[in-house]
């Protein structure tokens, strides 16, 4: 008796900068994975860890019940678990291994979110909840919780600004300064182009829906306390908390985060161009203070 | 209670950082972060098992001079048990 052996098929990840391989016999997976993360290939560097995808038919890891989407997952500094409806997996970070065995109707996203999370933390990074675009060569990342205006931001700068994401991007300093990085992980604007691109990270807007168009400058610890509340799946987890709260401390006090008021339109980029200029704004009409 | 046998500690799903004077608090079972003043920073910075709520007090009312020692013993125990209502912080009787 013969066993057919299929030939592992490899998809070399690197989201900024963070080389992940993902590995499959299935051929068709394999497919879907190349196309879906196209810009996202590099074989040249090695990876920081390599993922077994495992296909089980009928595997299910949670029962599915009415509610928001159920992510499980727990870090340790030799590893990671993680467990959703149809998948489950780990990563063993000594030996840069781990796994995912899935449905067939499975996808890997989720666990690579988590992978990302932990990883970017580990090295300083952040993986944001928030939406970032580039425009003239510079970074603006836009954040809030659910309905506060992320996917609205993007798509009102489309004309005159790269998306790299409606809802998650990926920031890392080093020496005082800020990087932005795009990442292929789907938000809202599903049909937006995910750009691998990065850019200086100029500033950072947490939004807030208004009447207005205004800027608020936010006390940095309210800052560091917002990034942390945005910054998914580590934020559950103490274990790296400090670290956590270090990582966005530095991004503060490199970049400026403020408040930006605004209403569904496009001319909240006059407000930010005109601080950017050093240009006075006017104060709101109901006699709020701007900036 | 006898507070100068009273011992606040974080409570162990509570992790928090004092960031130029102000305390951010990471709440995980709540999903919740919290910035707290500066008073309440300083309690929470010397909630480490190590200090008693009278000594705690004390600090209180060294450091912030307009506040009298009993104002500050009160107000003390009122936040610590609030933040113990929210599971931020443990008590432990020694």
């Amino acid at each position: 008796m013969t066993t057919k052996v299929n030939h592992p098929y490899q998809v070399s990840l690197n989201i900024a900068d963070f080389p992940v391989m993902l590995v499959t016999r299935d051929e068709e997976m394999y497919q879907r994975l190349m196309r879906r993360y196209a810009d996202f290939l590099d074989q040249a560097v090695e990876p920081l860890v390599t993922i077994d995808l495992q296909i089980t038919p009928g595997a299910q890891f949670i029962a599915p019940r009415p509610g928001p989407l159920v992510i499980e997952s727990s870090y340790r500094p030799e590893g990671l678990t993680y467990r959703s409806y149809l998948e489950a997996g780990s990563v063993d970070w000594q030996t840069g291994r781990g796994q995912l065995e899935m449905h067939p109707e499975a996808g890997v996203e989720n666990f690579l979110r988590v992978v990302y999370a932990w990883l970017c933390l580990q090295d300083g990074g952040l993986l944001l909840h928030a939406a970032g675009l580039i425009r003239h060569g510079e970074g603006y990342v836009f954040f809030g919780p659910s309905g506060a205006g992320k996917t609205t931001t993007t798509r009102l700068s489309a004309d005159t600004a790269e998306i790299l994401s409606d809802d998650l991007v990926i920031l890392r300093c080093a020496g005082g300064e800020c990087t932005l990085y795009g990442v292929p992980f789907k938000g809202d604007l599903s049909d937006a182009p995910r750009a691998n691109q990065r850019a200086r990270l100029k500033s950072i807007y947490r939004l807030q829906q208004d009447q207005e168009h205004y800027l608020e400058p936010i006390p940095m610890t309210t800052a560091v306390a917002e990034l942390v509340a945005s910054s998914p799946f580590v934020v559950r987890d103490l274990t790296l908390s400090y670290q956590l709260i270090e990582v966005c401390r530095q991004i503060a006090q490199a970049v400026p985060v403020q408040m930006m008021h605004f209403k569904k339109d496009k001319e909240f980029w006059k407000v930010i161009d005109g601080m950017e200029k050093g240009l006075p704004k006017a104060a709101p009409a109901n006699g709020r203070a701007g900036n | 209670m006898e507070w100068k046998k009273v011992y606040p500690k974080p409570h162990p799903q509570t992790a928090g950082r004092v960031i130029d004077g102000e305390a951010v608090l990471i709440l995980a079972d709540a999903s919740e972060i919290n910035v707290l003043n500066r008073v309440g920073s300083l309690i929470f910075e010397l909630s480490d098992g190590t200090h008693s709520v009278a000594e705690i007090a004390q600090e209180i009312a060294n450091q912030f001079t307009e506040i009298p020692y009993t104002v500050a013993e009160a107000d003390t125990i009122e936040f610590l048990e609030e933040l113990v209502t929210q599971e931020v912080m443990v008590l432990e009787e020694r």
